[in-house]
Protein backbone atom coordinates (compact mmCIF):
# COMPACT_ATOMS: atom_id res chain seq x y z
CA UNK A 1 0.00 0.00 0.00
CA UNK A 2 1.47 3.20 -1.17
CA UNK A 3 2.43 5.08 1.95
CA UNK A 4 5.83 6.15 0.68
CA UNK A 5 5.79 9.43 -1.15
CA UNK A 6 8.87 10.25 -3.12
CA UNK A 7 10.20 6.95 -4.44
CA UNK A 8 8.77 3.50 -4.71
CA UNK A 9 9.33 1.33 -1.62
CA UNK A 10 11.35 -1.89 -1.80
CA UNK A 11 9.45 -5.12 -2.35
CA UNK A 12 10.42 -6.28 1.16
CA UNK A 13 8.88 -3.10 2.63
CA UNK A 14 5.68 -3.66 0.65
CA UNK A 15 5.41 -7.27 1.76
CA UNK A 16 5.93 -6.23 5.39
CA UNK A 17 3.17 -3.67 5.02
CA UNK A 18 0.79 -6.23 3.50
CA UNK A 19 1.68 -8.54 6.37
CA UNK A 20 0.71 -5.86 8.88
CA UNK A 21 -2.48 -5.24 6.97
CA UNK A 22 -3.31 -8.95 6.99
CA UNK A 23 -2.69 -9.16 10.75
CA UNK A 24 -4.89 -6.13 11.36
CA UNK A 25 -7.55 -7.39 9.00
CA UNK A 26 -7.82 -10.69 10.83
CA UNK A 27 -7.55 -9.13 14.30
CA UNK A 28 -10.53 -6.90 13.72
CA UNK A 29 -12.69 -9.17 11.61
CA UNK A 30 -12.26 -12.65 13.05
CA UNK A 31 -15.12 -12.34 15.58
CA UNK A 32 -17.44 -11.50 12.69
CA UNK A 33 -16.09 -14.22 10.42
CA UNK A 34 -16.99 -16.69 13.19
CA UNK A 35 -20.52 -15.27 13.65
CA UNK A 36 -23.35 -17.07 11.87
CA UNK A 37 -25.69 -14.08 11.84
CA UNK A 38 -23.15 -12.37 9.60
CA UNK A 39 -23.08 -15.28 7.13
CA UNK A 40 -26.87 -15.20 7.08
CA UNK A 41 -26.89 -11.49 6.34
CA UNK A 42 -24.68 -12.25 3.35
CA UNK A 43 -27.33 -14.32 1.63
CA UNK A 44 -30.45 -12.70 3.06
CA UNK A 45 -29.40 -9.18 2.00
CA UNK A 46 -30.52 -8.24 -1.49
CA UNK A 47 -27.85 -7.13 -3.99
CA UNK A 48 -28.92 -3.46 -3.66
CA UNK A 49 -28.23 -3.53 0.06
CA UNK A 50 -24.86 -5.20 -0.52
CA UNK A 51 -24.00 -2.44 -2.99
CA UNK A 52 -24.83 0.19 -0.35
CA UNK A 53 -22.67 -1.76 2.12
CA UNK A 54 -19.74 -1.92 -0.31
CA UNK A 55 -20.03 1.81 -1.06
CA UNK A 56 -20.23 2.64 2.68
CA UNK A 57 -17.13 0.57 3.43
CA UNK A 58 -15.28 2.30 0.61
CA UNK A 59 -16.25 5.73 1.96
CA UNK A 60 -15.12 4.67 5.45
CA UNK A 61 -11.80 3.48 4.02
CA UNK A 62 -11.36 6.77 2.16
CA UNK A 63 -12.11 8.67 5.36
CA UNK A 64 -9.83 6.60 7.55
CA UNK A 65 -6.96 6.61 5.05
CA UNK A 66 -7.36 10.35 4.51
CA UNK A 67 -7.40 11.38 8.14
CA UNK A 68 -5.56 8.69 10.04
CA UNK A 69 -3.99 6.11 7.80
CA UNK A 70 -1.66 8.12 5.58
CA UNK A 71 0.62 11.14 5.58
CA UNK A 72 -1.11 14.48 5.66
CA UNK A 73 0.21 15.36 2.22
CA UNK A 74 -1.09 12.19 0.57
CA UNK A 75 -3.06 13.02 -2.55
CA UNK A 76 -6.63 11.83 -3.03
CA UNK A 77 -5.37 9.54 -5.82
CA UNK A 78 -3.13 7.77 -3.31
CA UNK A 79 -5.99 7.54 -0.83
CA UNK A 80 -8.30 6.01 -3.47
CA UNK A 81 -5.62 3.57 -4.68
CA UNK A 82 -4.94 2.40 -1.12
CA UNK A 83 -8.64 2.01 -0.38
CA UNK A 84 -9.17 -0.10 -3.53
CA UNK A 85 -6.20 -2.28 -2.54
CA UNK A 86 -7.57 -2.77 0.96
CA UNK A 87 -10.98 -3.71 -0.37
CA UNK A 88 -9.48 -6.17 -2.85
CA UNK A 89 -7.22 -7.74 -0.23
CA UNK A 90 -10.23 -7.90 2.09
CA UNK A 91 -12.16 -9.85 -0.56
CA UNK A 92 -9.31 -12.33 -1.08
CA UNK A 93 -8.67 -12.81 2.64
CA UNK A 94 -12.35 -13.18 3.53
CA UNK A 95 -12.93 -15.70 0.73
CA UNK A 96 -9.90 -17.73 1.77
CA UNK A 97 -10.77 -17.85 5.50
CA UNK A 98 -14.46 -18.56 4.81
CA UNK A 99 -13.41 -21.39 2.51
CA UNK A 100 -11.13 -22.86 5.21
CA UNK A 101 -14.01 -22.62 7.69
CA UNK A 102 -16.32 -24.44 5.27
CA UNK A 103 -18.64 -21.42 5.00
CA UNK A 104 -18.30 -21.24 1.25
CA UNK A 105 -18.26 -24.28 -0.90
CA UNK A 106 -18.54 -25.29 -4.53
CA UNK A 107 -22.06 -26.62 -3.96
CA UNK A 108 -23.40 -23.23 -2.93
CA UNK A 109 -25.09 -20.85 -5.34
CA UNK A 110 -22.97 -18.00 -6.66
CA UNK A 111 -25.29 -15.38 -5.09
CA UNK A 112 -24.80 -16.94 -1.68
CA UNK A 113 -21.01 -17.09 -1.96
CA UNK A 114 -20.82 -13.52 -3.27
CA UNK A 115 -23.00 -12.12 -0.47
CA UNK A 116 -21.18 -13.92 2.32
CA UNK A 117 -17.73 -12.95 1.02
CA UNK A 118 -18.67 -9.28 0.48
CA UNK A 119 -20.06 -8.86 4.01
CA UNK A 120 -16.97 -10.32 5.66
CA UNK A 121 -14.60 -8.61 3.21
CA UNK A 122 -15.87 -5.17 4.21
CA UNK A 123 -14.86 -5.70 7.82
CA UNK A 124 -11.53 -7.33 6.85
CA UNK A 125 -10.77 -4.34 4.60
CA UNK A 126 -11.28 -1.85 7.45
CA UNK A 127 -9.02 -4.04 9.59
CA UNK A 128 -6.44 -4.05 6.78
CA UNK A 129 -6.46 -0.28 6.71
CA UNK A 130 -6.05 0.07 10.46
CA UNK A 131 -3.50 -2.75 10.65
CA UNK A 132 -1.33 -1.19 7.97
CA UNK A 133 -1.35 2.15 9.75
CA UNK A 134 -1.37 1.14 13.39
CA UNK A 135 0.70 -2.02 13.61
CA UNK A 136 3.56 -0.33 11.79
CA UNK A 137 7.02 0.59 12.90
CA UNK A 138 6.61 3.97 14.59
CA UNK A 139 10.07 5.07 13.46
CA UNK A 140 9.03 5.06 9.86
CA UNK A 141 7.32 7.92 8.21
CA UNK A 142 5.14 5.58 6.19
CA UNK A 143 3.04 4.69 9.18
CA UNK A 144 1.82 8.15 8.43
CA UNK A 145 0.95 9.46 11.82
CA UNK A 146 3.11 12.54 12.13
CA UNK A 147 1.37 14.54 9.51
CA UNK A 148 -2.03 13.07 10.03
CA UNK A 149 -2.18 14.39 13.57
CA UNK A 150 -2.53 17.86 12.20
CA UNK A 151 -5.24 16.58 9.90
CA UNK A 152 -6.93 14.70 12.68
CA UNK A 153 -7.18 17.85 14.72
CA UNK A 154 -9.65 19.21 12.17
CA UNK A 155 -13.28 18.76 13.10
CA UNK A 156 -14.15 16.83 9.96
CA UNK A 157 -11.24 14.48 10.56
CA UNK A 158 -12.38 13.86 14.12
CA UNK A 159 -15.89 13.05 12.95
CA UNK A 160 -14.64 10.60 10.32
CA UNK A 161 -12.36 8.80 12.76
CA UNK A 162 -15.05 8.70 15.45
CA UNK A 163 -17.43 7.19 12.89
CA UNK A 164 -14.82 4.58 11.85
CA UNK A 165 -14.22 3.63 15.49
CA UNK A 166 -17.95 3.39 16.18
CA UNK A 167 -18.56 1.15 13.17
CA UNK A 168 -15.63 -1.10 13.99
CA UNK A 169 -16.71 -1.68 17.60
CA UNK A 170 -20.45 -1.80 17.05
CA UNK A 171 -20.21 -4.17 14.07
CA UNK A 172 -19.01 -6.91 16.42
CA UNK A 173 -22.29 -7.06 18.31
CA UNK A 174 -24.80 -5.51 15.90
CA UNK A 175 -25.65 -8.71 14.00
CA UNK A 176 -26.44 -10.73 17.13
CA UNK A 177 -29.93 -11.50 18.43
CA UNK A 178 -28.95 -10.11 21.82
CA UNK A 179 -29.37 -6.50 20.71
CA UNK A 180 -33.02 -6.88 19.78
CA UNK A 181 -33.65 -9.01 22.87
CA UNK A 182 -32.24 -6.33 25.19
CA UNK A 183 -34.14 -3.65 23.27
CA UNK A 184 -37.46 -5.44 23.69
CA UNK A 185 -37.06 -6.57 27.29
CA UNK A 186 -35.48 -3.51 28.91
CA UNK A 187 -37.62 -0.80 30.50
CA UNK A 188 -37.63 2.79 29.25
CA UNK A 189 -36.01 4.04 32.46
CA UNK A 190 -33.08 1.64 32.14
CA UNK A 191 -32.59 2.50 28.48
CA UNK A 192 -32.51 6.17 29.44
CA UNK A 193 -29.92 5.25 32.06
CA UNK A 194 -27.96 3.39 29.36
CA UNK A 195 -28.02 6.49 27.14
CA UNK A 196 -26.77 8.72 29.99
CA UNK A 197 -24.11 6.13 30.88
CA UNK A 198 -23.01 6.01 27.21
CA UNK A 199 -22.65 9.79 27.15
CA UNK A 200 -20.67 9.72 30.40
CA UNK A 201 -18.34 6.98 29.12
CA UNK A 202 -17.69 9.05 26.01
CA UNK A 203 -16.81 12.07 28.13
CA UNK A 204 -14.68 9.99 30.46
CA UNK A 205 -12.60 8.52 27.65
CA UNK A 206 -12.22 11.74 25.72
CA UNK A 207 -11.72 14.26 28.47
CA UNK A 208 -11.01 12.87 31.90
CA UNK A 209 -9.09 9.63 31.79
CA UNK A 210 -5.76 10.97 30.54
CA UNK A 211 -5.62 8.33 27.89
CA UNK A 212 -2.48 8.28 25.86
CA UNK A 213 -2.61 11.38 23.65
CA UNK A 214 -6.06 12.39 24.91
CA UNK A 215 -4.74 15.91 25.26
CA UNK A 216 -4.11 16.10 21.56
CA UNK A 217 -7.58 15.01 20.56
CA UNK A 218 -9.61 16.91 23.07
CA UNK A 219 -8.59 20.43 23.79
CA UNK A 220 -11.80 21.24 25.65
CA UNK A 221 -11.42 22.85 29.03
CA UNK A 222 -14.77 24.44 29.77
CA UNK A 223 -17.65 22.25 31.01
CA UNK A 224 -19.73 23.34 28.02
CA UNK A 225 -17.04 22.09 25.64
CA UNK A 226 -16.97 18.74 27.41
CA UNK A 227 -20.74 18.41 27.14
CA UNK A 228 -20.74 19.47 23.48
CA UNK A 229 -17.83 17.17 22.62
CA UNK A 230 -19.49 14.19 24.31
CA UNK A 231 -22.83 14.93 22.68
CA UNK A 232 -21.26 15.08 19.21
CA UNK A 233 -19.45 11.77 19.83
CA UNK A 234 -22.65 10.14 21.07
CA UNK A 235 -24.57 11.49 18.09
CA UNK A 236 -22.01 9.94 15.73
CA UNK A 237 -22.24 6.69 17.69
CA UNK A 238 -26.03 6.64 17.32
CA UNK A 239 -25.86 7.34 13.57
CA UNK A 240 -23.29 4.54 13.15
CA UNK A 241 -25.45 2.18 15.26
CA UNK A 242 -28.58 2.91 13.25
CA UNK A 243 -26.73 2.42 9.95
CA UNK A 244 -25.25 -0.92 10.98
CA UNK A 245 -28.54 -2.18 12.41
CA UNK A 246 -30.35 -1.21 9.21
CA UNK A 247 -27.77 -3.02 7.17
CA UNK A 248 -28.03 -6.22 9.21
CA UNK A 249 -31.80 -6.10 8.68
CA UNK A 250 -32.54 -5.39 12.33
CA UNK A 251 -34.97 -2.61 11.44
CA UNK A 252 -36.93 -4.70 8.93
CA UNK A 253 -40.53 -4.88 10.04
CA UNK A 254 -39.79 -3.24 13.39
CA UNK A 255 -41.83 -0.40 14.91
CA UNK A 256 -40.00 2.94 15.21
CA UNK A 257 -39.91 2.53 18.99
CA UNK A 258 -38.04 -0.78 18.74
CA UNK A 259 -35.63 0.66 16.16
CA UNK A 260 -34.79 3.54 18.50
CA UNK A 261 -34.40 1.16 21.43
CA UNK A 262 -32.00 -1.05 19.47
CA UNK A 263 -30.01 2.01 18.44
CA UNK A 264 -29.64 3.07 22.07
CA UNK A 265 -28.64 -0.46 23.13
CA UNK A 266 -25.95 -0.56 20.45
CA UNK A 267 -25.04 3.02 21.34
CA UNK A 268 -22.82 1.94 24.23
CA UNK A 269 -20.35 -0.21 22.26
CA UNK A 270 -20.63 2.34 19.49
CA UNK A 271 -19.72 5.32 21.69
CA UNK A 272 -16.85 3.30 23.16
CA UNK A 273 -15.60 2.79 19.62
CA UNK A 274 -16.18 6.41 18.64
CA UNK A 275 -14.36 7.96 21.58
CA UNK A 276 -11.72 5.32 22.28
CA UNK A 277 -11.24 4.85 18.55
CA UNK A 278 -10.43 8.52 18.18
CA UNK A 279 -7.60 8.00 20.63
CA UNK A 280 -6.48 4.45 20.07
CA UNK A 281 -6.70 4.34 16.30
CA UNK A 282 -4.37 7.27 16.12
CA UNK A 283 -1.75 6.32 18.67
CA UNK B 1 1.33 13.63 -7.79
CA UNK B 2 2.78 10.63 -9.61
CA UNK B 3 2.19 7.41 -7.72
CA UNK B 4 5.37 5.64 -6.67
CA UNK B 5 4.79 1.92 -6.55
CA UNK B 6 6.89 -1.16 -7.11
CA UNK B 7 5.70 -4.04 -9.33
CA UNK B 8 4.28 -5.99 -6.38
CA UNK B 9 2.15 -3.03 -5.31
CA UNK B 10 0.95 -2.41 -8.84
CA UNK B 11 0.01 -6.07 -9.20
CA UNK B 12 -1.92 -5.99 -5.93
CA UNK B 13 -3.69 -2.83 -7.02
CA UNK B 14 -4.65 -4.21 -10.44
CA UNK B 15 -5.95 -7.48 -8.97
CA UNK B 16 -7.84 -5.57 -6.26
CA UNK B 17 -9.37 -3.12 -8.72
CA UNK B 18 -10.52 -6.00 -10.95
CA UNK B 19 -12.01 -7.87 -7.98
CA UNK B 20 -13.86 -4.83 -6.66
CA UNK B 21 -15.12 -3.94 -10.15
CA UNK B 22 -16.28 -7.54 -10.67
CA UNK B 23 -18.17 -7.53 -7.35
CA UNK B 24 -19.87 -4.23 -8.15
CA UNK B 25 -20.79 -5.45 -11.64
CA UNK B 26 -22.17 -8.73 -10.29
CA UNK B 27 -24.22 -6.96 -7.62
CA UNK B 28 -25.64 -4.52 -10.17
CA UNK B 29 -26.45 -7.43 -12.49
CA UNK B 30 -27.99 -9.29 -9.55
CA UNK B 31 -30.17 -6.37 -8.55
CA UNK B 32 -31.41 -5.97 -12.13
CA UNK B 33 -32.04 -9.70 -12.52
CA UNK B 34 -33.73 -10.17 -9.17
CA UNK B 35 -37.42 -9.58 -9.02
CA UNK B 36 -39.71 -9.69 -6.02
CA UNK B 37 -40.78 -13.28 -6.45
CA UNK B 38 -41.41 -14.75 -2.98
CA UNK B 39 -39.65 -17.99 -2.01
CA UNK B 40 -40.71 -20.83 -4.29
CA UNK B 41 -39.70 -24.07 -2.67
CA UNK B 42 -39.27 -27.27 -4.65
CA UNK B 43 -38.57 -30.46 -2.71
CA UNK B 44 -37.16 -33.51 -4.47
CA UNK B 45 -36.06 -36.85 -3.09
CA UNK B 46 -33.36 -39.26 -4.18
CA UNK B 47 -32.96 -43.01 -4.16
CA UNK B 48 -33.42 -44.63 -0.72
CA UNK B 49 -30.51 -46.37 0.93
CA UNK B 50 -30.73 -49.14 3.54
CA UNK B 51 -29.46 -47.86 6.88
CA UNK B 52 -29.38 -49.38 10.39
CA UNK B 53 -32.68 -47.84 11.47
CA UNK B 54 -34.57 -48.30 8.21
CA UNK B 55 -34.27 -46.59 4.85
CA UNK B 56 -32.52 -43.25 4.47
CA UNK B 57 -33.65 -41.01 1.67
CA UNK B 58 -31.80 -37.88 0.49
CA UNK B 59 -33.91 -34.73 0.26
CA UNK B 60 -33.03 -31.69 -1.81
CA UNK B 61 -34.79 -28.41 -1.05
CA UNK B 62 -34.45 -25.73 -3.74
CA UNK B 63 -35.59 -22.13 -3.60
CA UNK B 64 -36.47 -20.76 -7.05
CA UNK B 65 -37.72 -17.43 -5.66
CA UNK B 66 -35.93 -14.10 -5.26
CA UNK B 67 -36.14 -14.02 -1.46
CA UNK B 68 -34.52 -16.19 1.17
CA UNK B 69 -36.79 -18.63 3.00
CA UNK B 70 -36.10 -19.35 6.66
CA UNK B 71 -37.13 -22.00 9.19
CA UNK B 72 -38.51 -24.35 6.56
CA UNK B 73 -40.55 -27.30 7.65
CA UNK B 74 -40.35 -29.97 5.00
CA UNK B 75 -42.59 -33.00 5.16
CA UNK B 76 -42.05 -36.20 3.21
CA UNK B 77 -44.84 -38.76 3.27
CA UNK B 78 -45.19 -42.28 1.92
CA UNK B 79 -48.63 -42.84 0.43
CA UNK B 80 -50.25 -45.94 -0.96
CA UNK B 81 -53.75 -46.08 -2.43
CA UNK B 82 -54.54 -42.63 -1.07
CA UNK B 83 -53.52 -43.51 2.48
CA UNK B 84 -50.51 -42.06 4.28
CA UNK B 85 -48.43 -44.92 5.63
CA UNK B 86 -45.56 -43.04 7.14
CA UNK B 87 -44.17 -39.52 7.22
CA UNK B 88 -40.95 -37.81 8.19
CA UNK B 89 -40.09 -34.16 8.57
CA UNK B 90 -37.00 -32.09 8.09
CA UNK B 91 -36.28 -28.58 9.43
CA UNK B 92 -34.05 -26.41 7.28
CA UNK B 93 -32.78 -23.12 8.84
CA UNK B 94 -32.36 -21.23 5.56
CA UNK B 95 -32.56 -21.68 1.82
CA UNK B 96 -31.18 -18.54 0.14
CA UNK B 97 -32.63 -17.29 -3.15
CA UNK B 98 -31.74 -19.46 -6.15
CA UNK B 99 -30.00 -21.91 -3.82
CA UNK B 100 -30.50 -25.35 -2.41
CA UNK B 101 -29.94 -27.35 0.77
CA UNK B 102 -29.70 -31.08 1.26
CA UNK B 103 -30.72 -33.37 4.09
CA UNK B 104 -31.85 -36.89 4.85
CA UNK B 105 -34.99 -38.47 6.25
CA UNK B 106 -35.28 -42.03 7.55
CA UNK B 107 -38.33 -44.28 7.11
CA UNK B 108 -38.99 -47.57 8.82
CA UNK B 109 -40.30 -49.13 5.60
CA UNK B 110 -38.80 -49.13 2.14
CA UNK B 111 -40.08 -45.98 0.34
CA UNK B 112 -39.96 -47.82 -2.97
CA UNK B 113 -43.26 -49.46 -1.98
CA UNK B 114 -45.21 -46.24 -2.20
CA UNK B 115 -45.71 -42.80 -3.67
CA UNK B 116 -43.33 -40.31 -2.11
CA UNK B 117 -45.00 -36.93 -1.51
CA UNK B 118 -42.61 -34.16 -0.53
CA UNK B 119 -43.38 -30.51 0.19
CA UNK B 120 -42.37 -27.57 2.34
CA UNK B 121 -45.47 -26.70 4.32
CA UNK B 122 -44.19 -23.64 6.19
CA UNK B 123 -41.36 -21.15 6.09
CA UNK B 124 -40.74 -17.65 7.30
CA UNK B 125 -39.25 -14.50 5.85
CA UNK B 126 -36.00 -14.02 7.73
Amino acid sequence: MGHAATRSPSIADSLREYGRGLAGGLLFSLPLIYTMEVWWTGFIARPERLLVFLASVFILLLGYNRYAGMRHDASWTEVVVDSVEELGLGLITAAFVLFLLGRIDVGMSFDEILGTVIIEAGIVAIGFSIGTAQLGDTDKKDSGMTGSRRQAASFAGQLVIAFCGAVLFAANVAPTEEIVQIAIETSHARLLGLAVFSLAIGALILFFSSFHQAQRVSVAEKPLDVIAGSAVTYAIALVASAGILWFFGRFDGCALDICVRQTVVLGLPSVLGASAGRLLLQT
Amino acid sequence: MKLQKNPVEWSVFVVSALLVAACVALLIAGSMRNGDKPPEIVVTTGAPVKVASGFGMPVRVRNLGDETAGQLQVEIALESEGKELESASLNVPFVPRHSEREGWVVFRQDPRCCNVVARAHAFEKP
